[in-house]
């Protein structure tokens, strides 16, 4: 029975615990089903851990070791035409791993005694290419590449064979060196900043200074130092990219290179200098500092309609393309940094409030004594003379400290006060350099000798932009527009980026200008034909004021300066220049005059401005 | 038709009903080894195609480095040309190359009304000293190296990208 049983139907073998019948789908679907779950759960609660509890860590491990800056380039800055004043080229600092150099990148112990010999001979060869492309001292080069190890006995895996090389050279130096098969060489990229232009128009353009903070972060470590570079540093500098990328034993795995991030490259800014009228305004004044034994000068044109400064010079000045050679005193912008007693060019806005005001008009009958008491001291002219009677036009042309004492002291301090402030004096004007000084302008509780003494220009500080842009509202029709520096900017695709505008207002009548300015011409026409601009009505004043200087104490040196606008009829350039003394050598008329005058000899025409057409005003000087 | 309507037949006859089917057709078997040698020939002709592809793809890659190492190398040139054109348009390279072929420098303008035809102005010849500002001052020293800038001029601008590349 048994038997028959087992030859009829075979008894099933005990299927394992885990095993399922064949047939038993919906227990075969469960038990997949089952299997698949468990499976996602686990990897959810790895995702929940990695993206929620310990998120810093795995981020650190993964990006730390493989992600590299990609340093945005830096913006350019042209002048108003588009020459370049600064622009960055590429170029890399040369490292040396020497350890590698020893081996020629082989393992010591699986060196053959030819690639020895190779090797041994690698330090000579390698200084002898970079003394054929750098120049400096083989030696020099050579103990670097040879030294591996330091006086304590450790490894030296870093030194710098040169920095600052243009690309172009290193990829010579480079494909030698490769060429005879050596290896050990690194290189970093450090950008060049040139400055093609030099010392012209170097005080505004600025220049490049180490930074250790971004050094020590390995981060580019060279930023704006002064001027444009320094005030844009931000936009020009844009923002750095990151690459992520992976590594394998033999390095860089570049089909799994991703970047993450582009840099956003930096803005390129428009400035409105004219390198043209630049280069020569800079010589000009270099000569005339030279000429005059002056300790230093300053000199601005200014576009009177639009407040563009076309030029603003300095001297003594530097080339930013070899900042160790200059002064450090002579690295800033004395137009806009320097704060100094503006003199006689001050009567031009003391005139313009008591003419705006009703006061005054260039007729006024003046009787102007020898001089005149403020605060127990005698005010004198420049001139000896007797009482004489001046109008307000020769009170001007003349330059009268005793004239102009006398018709201001017809208005209030607090009215003084308001009109220089709307001049734009005692704030900075935001040009768009940095640096720029406040000045000095008392307020309405002055004593009576400020206010006398303000009246010719001494008792209050000024810069020479604020002056400059002061004479340019008065003679503008009456309407100040702030200078400024920057035209435009746009970014790396070319697209317009956004400046500041100049702040424009009203500071006193047309009809006021228009006097003011046929006075000034009264200035001109009393040196006619020294100061006379062939084929232009100028109109113009000049400053001879006691300074102030670290070098000796007290009253001790001099500012000459003169201002010049032109076409009088309807100005379209001012040019002012002032001169640093220590000695008493002679005037803004006889220093700094002819400067302004060969300077806007140039400039009309540079910038078309047509001739005059109609005769100087003759206004009367005296009654 | 039930089985007692056919009783009365003979039992020969009774059995020819039941009759022979006819033998299935031969059908064509592979040899057991087929499958396996099947798969192999996939698996040679996929790793053949791979290591083919693969091979294109090195070459590829060595072309596309190549061109990447020549571009590398134009745009440092081309950084080099761009700051020596630079150099030479700034105004005193530009006073100087004109003092040196004998230019002078005219301040008096002068305009033409081309609404009106009127000529406006002061022309008139010129002597050289009218401008003392711009002199035939010596060319200022340029930023590039001169060797470099003598290399950068001279160099060669390497082999034209391959066609199916270019």
């Amino acid at each position: 029975m048994t038997g028959a049983r087992r030859q009829g139907r075979p008894t099933p073998r005990r299927r394992p615990w885990w095993s399922v019948r064949v047939g038993a789908v919906q227990r075969r679907m469960m038990v997949v089903l089952v299997v698949f779950v468990a499976f996602g759960l686990v990897l959810g609660l790895r995702c929940v851990y990695v993206q929620g509890l310990d998120l810093a860590g795995h981020a650190d491990a993964a990006l730390m070791p493989a992600t590299q800056e990609i340093p945005a380039t830096r913006g350019s800055i042209t002048d108003r035409n588009g020459q370049v004043l600064a622009q960055s080229t590429p170029a890399v600092n040369i490292t040396v791993d020497p350890t590698i150099v020893a081996t020629n990148g082989l393992s010591i112990e699986s060196m053959s005694l030819g690639e020895e010999l190779k090797a041994q001979a690698g330090p000579g060869i390698i200084a002898a290419i970079l003394t054929s492309e750098l120049g400096g001292d083989f030696q020099s080069y050579y103990n670097k590449l040879k030294t591996t190890k330091t006086g304590s006995g450790e490894d030296i895996r870093y030194a710098m064979l040169a920095q600052t090389v243009l690309t172009f050279t290193n990829l010579q130096i480079a494909a030698r060196v490769e060429a005879l098969g050596y290896v050990g060489l690194f290189r970093e990229q450090a950008p060049i900043r040139n400055y093609p232009n030099g010392s012209v128009g170097s005080n505004v353009v600025g220049f490049m200074t180490h930074d250790d903070q971004a050094a020590a972060d390995g981060k580019y470590p060279w930023i704006g130092g002064a001027g444009t570079e320094y005030s844009l540093n931000t936009a020009l500098s844009g923002v750095d990219g990151q690459e992520l990328y992976e590594w394998s034993p033999y390095g860089k795995i570049p089909t799994d290179t991703a970047v993450v991030k582009e840099p956003q490259e930096g803005y390129s800014y428009r400035l409105t200098l004219d390198m043209g009228l630049q280069y020569m305004q800079d010589k000009r004044l270099a000569d005339a500092v030279r000429q005059t034994g002056s300790t230093s000068g300053k000199a601005i044109t200014l576009a009177v309609k639009t407040g563009e400064i076309l030029a603003m010079s300095n001297y003594p000045t530097y080339d930013p393309n070899d900042l160790n050679s200059s002064s450090p005193d002579d690295r800033g912008n004395r137009a806009i940094d320097a704060a100094y007693e503006p003199g006689s060019v001050q009567k031009v806005l003391t005139i313009a409030a008591l003419v705006d005001q009703g006061i005054v008009t260039p007729a006024t009958k003046v009787i102007v004594p020898s001089s005149v008491v403020s605060g127990g001291v005698p005010i004198k002219d420049s001139w000896s003379h007797d009482t004489i009677q001046l109008t307000a036009a020769g009170v001007i042309a003349n330059s009268s400290n005793v004239g102009s004492v006398l018709l201001a002291r017809q208005m209030s301090k607090q009215t003084m006060v308001d009109y220089l402030r709307s001049f734009g004096l005692g704030s900075p004007t935001d040009v768009g350099l940095p640096g720029e000084a406040s000045g000095y302008l008392p307020d309405e509780t002055m004593t009576d000798q400020t206010r006398d003494n303000m009246a010719f220009g001494q008792g209050l500080a000024v810069t020479a932009i604020q002056e400059a842009a002061a004479v340019a509202g008065i003679v503008n029709g009456g309407k100040y527009v702030s200078p400024r520096i920057v035209k435009s900017a746009t970014d790396s695709h070319g697209n317009a980026v956004p400046v500041p505008e100049s702040v424009t207002r009203q500071v006193v009548s047309p009809e006021t200008s228009k006097q003011v300015v046929e006075m000034m011409e009264g200035v001109v026409a009393l040196n006619s034909p020294a100061l006379d601009i062939e084929g232009y009505r100028t109109a113009a004043k000049s400053g001879t004021a006691e300074e102030t200087n670290p070098s000796c104490v007290g009253y001790c040196a001099w500012a000459y300066s003169y201002v010049g606008v032109a076409p009088s009829e309807d100005p379209e350039i001012l040019t002012y220049v002032v001169l640093d003394h220590l000695t008493a050598t002679g005037s803004g008329t006889s220093e700094a005059a002819p400067v302004v005058k060969d300077i806007m000899s140039v400039a009309l025409p540079m910038f078309a401005v047509p001739v005059s057409t109609t005769p100087a005003s003759d206004l009367p000087l005296t009654w | 038709m039930s089985a007692l309507e056919h009783a009365d037949l003979p039992l020969t006859t009774r059995r020819s009903a039941v009759r022979m089917l006819p033998p299935p057709p031969q059908t064509r078997t592979w040899p057991r080894s087929a499958f396996p040698l099947m798969i192999l020939a996939l698996l040679a002709i996929g790793m053949v195609g791979h290591l083919a592809l693969q091979t294109r793809i090195q070459e590829q890659g060595f072309e596309i480095g190549a061109l990447q190492t020549q571009a590398g190398q134009l745009s440092a040139r081309q950084s080099v040309l761009q700051a020596m054109l630079d150099q030479q348009a700034t105004p005193q390279q530009l006073a100087y190359a004109a003092s040196q072929a004998g230019m002078v420098a005219n301040p008096y303008s002068t305009f033409v009304n081309l609404a009106t035809g009127q000529i406006v102005g002061l022309a008139k010849p010129v002597t050289g000293t009218e401008v003392p500002i711009i002199s035939a001052a010596a060319a200022p020293a340029g930023t590039i190296p001169a060797h470099v800038a003598a290399e950068a001029a001279s160099a060669q601008a390497g082999p034209e990208p391959t066609q199916d590349l270019a």
